[in-house]
């Protein structure tokens, strides 16, 4: 395959140059390597529409990658970046626009430092979440990395797609938490942002701002550059960690515990706290609960209420989690409890203490995330099990960003229950349903939409449910935070604010950095010039 | 021990013997195939899923300084995490089987992969006798090369294993791809 607008013979050449630069061993072209960047979780497995790659070049160190961007621009050569490419439920490694040459930075894995007595870390792209956990392991450094669930992916490219964690305040937020960046340009320039523009810099991983604009932004989920090295701030290793349970029996009793939560959160007293419901899902639920759930229009809040009554197990349930000093972190459990008493019929339970260095046993025990430890359990829930007896090919992560209330998520669940029962789907939102916390400041109200590889009409309808909910969820002001190429157009034609005056700047951006349009071409509804009017569609 | 089964076409140096062994512990079928690969002198890793540790203290050190082929029985979950980790070892998948018990009494084995690997664990499969964990293991001894081949899928039945499985079970060889080519790379 070629890139869209290329010639067989220019590519030939962009191939050699590229090899010229990295070595041949770093230039992939077979069928049976390219095809190694398509997206593992593709909604299109099988169609015509999948999204495919030319060839994949990996670059190792900013200099090289400065080149073959150099190149790739002199040629019109479109590239698509990745740092560890393992974006599955938002893309995969693969690129928005077909044909796109993938600048595989895997091969950039050097933590070029760690302090732990000012709390950062600077890294290339390849670094894994694994990688500087173990760098910090083996050199006994007394801080902590913030890891999302999967433990493989890359810090700076779940960074680079605003991805988020587990742990302590804004550290789960990992672009926000991260502090200078060293980005080649698309002309091929290398530029620093923050206190890195500073020749001999003492302070790139401390102090976000420099001087001037803060343009550091403008390079997530974007197509303005490549990212090379970037900073992170990293939490210092607490002495210890401790859970609490809260309990409430009824469900507008979400409304004070969220209250609650935020208090406490914001004021820094807790890390992230977790919602659910131990009436649980459909799953689970026993005769008396599906009745009520086909009841038409749902069940009625007494109704609901009353269910939980009897079940004698409270309607929802947040887990709060401490990090520092053992004796402050107990003081922090009971002012958490003097914070929840006034809900009538709140039930506390203590959880897990662990005075670190954690033993096995508790660290098998433990939410491994939550204590700033990587790995990959989270996939087990894939497997084939009494609760999940068909398993699928991966998901589509749909996430709205919704308000940090309870009242935010009582109207969220009807909003989407209502969605599906108006597509005639099984819903994947119950009155029991609870948003993701990893944002700081507000929820995500995030679904898996499943995917398979043998079943293209099952995926076809995914993709109208998925378009529809974007819709749903765009009309009641909640936007998605990330989303798979497929949909980013739509999700960013949402942000639709003085017709779109946000998309508009970003285009004119585009066009003065990157007037080739080499860089992702696409990403997040960011087109460049020449492809506006086809792609917008 | 790692001596070349009879009959088979191929000479000693298109072998290459096991560096390892990867096993679901909560399977009947993984279980025998363990056993029988410590009876051939094999190192066998226990998991349950969750290849977390296994990679983390292993396979990571291994695959960046000497990457060797493995063969394992586990769930697919557990070879999804180990094939997509292998990519950036410059490792691949060269054999996978799929095993269901069907309700007919019998057992459905899909084989797919490098041509060369699919032909002799098809005929392995079919001389079984139901005792795919053991026969594996034999072929773990002296794998075939994987040799940038041709790709093949080819279905097998057989008597089914004289236990419950609780859960599909997938075979599966990894090894470095076919060009010889290493590196952090896909
Ligand atoms: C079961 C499951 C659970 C998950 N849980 C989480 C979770 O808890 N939190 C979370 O955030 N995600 C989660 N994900 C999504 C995803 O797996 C992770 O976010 C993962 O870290 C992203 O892949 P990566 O780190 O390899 O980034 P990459 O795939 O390398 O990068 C992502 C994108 O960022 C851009 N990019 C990357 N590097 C650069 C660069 N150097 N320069 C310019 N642009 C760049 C590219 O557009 C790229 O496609 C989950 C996925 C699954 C399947």
């Amino acid at each position: 395959m070629l890139p869209p607008g290329v010639s067989a013979g220019t590519f030939a050449g962009a191939v050699k140059q590229f090899q010229g630069i990295v070595g041949k061993d770093w230039v992939f072209t077979s069928d049976e390597d390219v095809a190694l960047y398509k997206d593992s979780y593709s909604p299109f497995w099988g169609e015509k529409d999948e999204i495919l790659v030319s060839a994949a070049v990996a670059p190792s160190t900013a200099e090289e990658v400065s080149r073959v961007v150099r190149v790739a621009n002199t040629l019109k050569i479109p590239i698509y970046p990745i740092s560890t490419g393992k974006n599955l439920g938002y893309g995969g490694s693969a690129p928005n626009l077909s044909g796109s040459v993938v600048l595989d930075l895997k091969r950039m894995n050097r933590v070029i430092e760690v302090d732990d007595k000012r709390h950062f870390a600077i890294v290339e792209p390849g670094v894994s979440y694994f990688d500087l956990y173990r760098y910090i392991q083996e050199r006994g450094l007394k801080v902590w990395i913030d890891t999302p669930d999967p433990g493989w992916g890359s810090v700076i490219g779940n960074a680079m797609d605003h991805g988020v964690g587990y742990g302590f305040g804004p550290f789960r937020d990992h672009f926000y938490s991260h502090c200078g960046m060293e980005v080649v340009l698309p002309n091929g320039e290398i530029v620093r942002t923050g206190m890195g523009a500073l020749p001999n810099a003492k302070t790139w991983g401390e102090y976000h701002y420099g001087v001037g604009p803060y343009v550091d932004g403008l390079f997530g989920q974007s197509n303005f550059g490549v990212v090379t090295k970037m900073g992170f701030h990293l939490l210092p290793a607490p002495e210890s960690y401790l859970t609490g349970t809260v309990i409430v029996p009824k469900r507008n009793d979400i409304v004070s515990l969220v209250e609650g939560a935020n208090l406490l959160e914001h004021a820094g007293v807790i890390g992230m706290p977790e919602y659910g419901s131990p009436l649980g899902g459909f799953g689970g639920a026993d005769q008396e609960m599906r009745s009520l759930m086909s009841k038409p229009g749902g069940p009625s809040v007494a109704d609901l209420d009353q269910y939980a009554e009897k079940t004698n197990r409270g309607f929802f349930r947040l887990t709060v989690q401490f990090y520092g000093a053992q004796k402050v972190v107990r003081a922090q459990w009971e002012y958490a409890k003097e914070v929840f008493a006034g809900i009538r019929g709140v039930k506390f339970n203590e959880g897990d203490f662990i005075k670190f260095p954690a033993t096995q046993e508790q660290l098998d025990k433990a939410h491994k995330v939550s204590i700033g430890v990587p790995n990959l359990a989270i996939f087990q829930i894939g497997a084939r099990s009494e609760f999940n007896p068909s398993p699928t090919d991966g998901h589509l992560w749909f996430s709205p960003i919704i308000p940090k209330s309870g009242e935010a998520i009582l109207e969220a669940q009807d909003v989407f229950m209502k969605a599906f029962r108006d597509m005639n789907m099984p819903s994947l939102v119950s009155p029991f349903s609870t948003p993701a916390t990893w944002m700081y400041r507000a929820f995500v109200f995030i679904m898996g939409f499943p995917v398979y590889r043998n079943n293209i009409e099952q995926n076809k309808k995914t993709r109208e449910v998925f378009k529809h909910l974007i819709q749903v969820a765009a009309e009641h002001g909640w936007g998605e935070y990330r989303t798979p190429p497929v949909f980013q157009q739509q999700v960013t034609d949402a942000y639709s604010y003085n017709n779109h005056a946000l998309r508009r700047l970003h285009e004119t951006l585009k066009d003065a950095v990157d007037p080739n349009g080499i860089i992702s071409a696409g990403r997040y509804g960011i087109w460049p010039k020449q492809m506006r009017g086809q792609k917008k569609a | 021990m790692a001596g070349e089964r009879e009959g088979a076409p191929y000479s000693n140096s298109e072998r290459v013997r096991s560096g390892a062994v990867i096993v679901e512990m909560t399977s009947p079928l993984a279980l025998a195939f363990r056993a029988e690969s410590i009876q051939w002198g094999l190192t066998a890793h226990g998991i349950h899923d969750d290849i977390t540790d296994l990679w983390y203290h292993h396979l990571d050190r291994q695959w960046r300084t000497a990457p060797a082929p493995l063969a394992g029985i586990t769930l697919s979950t557990s070879l999804f995490c180990l094939e997509t980790f292998a990519r950036d070892y410059g490792m691949r998948v060269w054999f996978r089987a799929v095993h269901k018990n069907r309700p007919d009494g019998l057992a459905e084995h899909v084989l797919s992969g490098d041509e060369r690997l699919v032909e002799q664990a098809a005929a392995l499969c079919r001389g079984c006798d139901g005792e795919w964990g053991r026969a594996f293991a034999s072929f773990a001894t002296a794998l075939p090369l994987a040799k940038s081949g041709k790709i093949q899928q080819k279905i097998v039945e057989t008597a089914a294993p004289p236990y419950e499985e609780p859960r599909p079970m997938v075979s599966w060889i990894i090894g470095p791809r076919p060009r010889n080519q290493s590196g952090p790379i896909s």
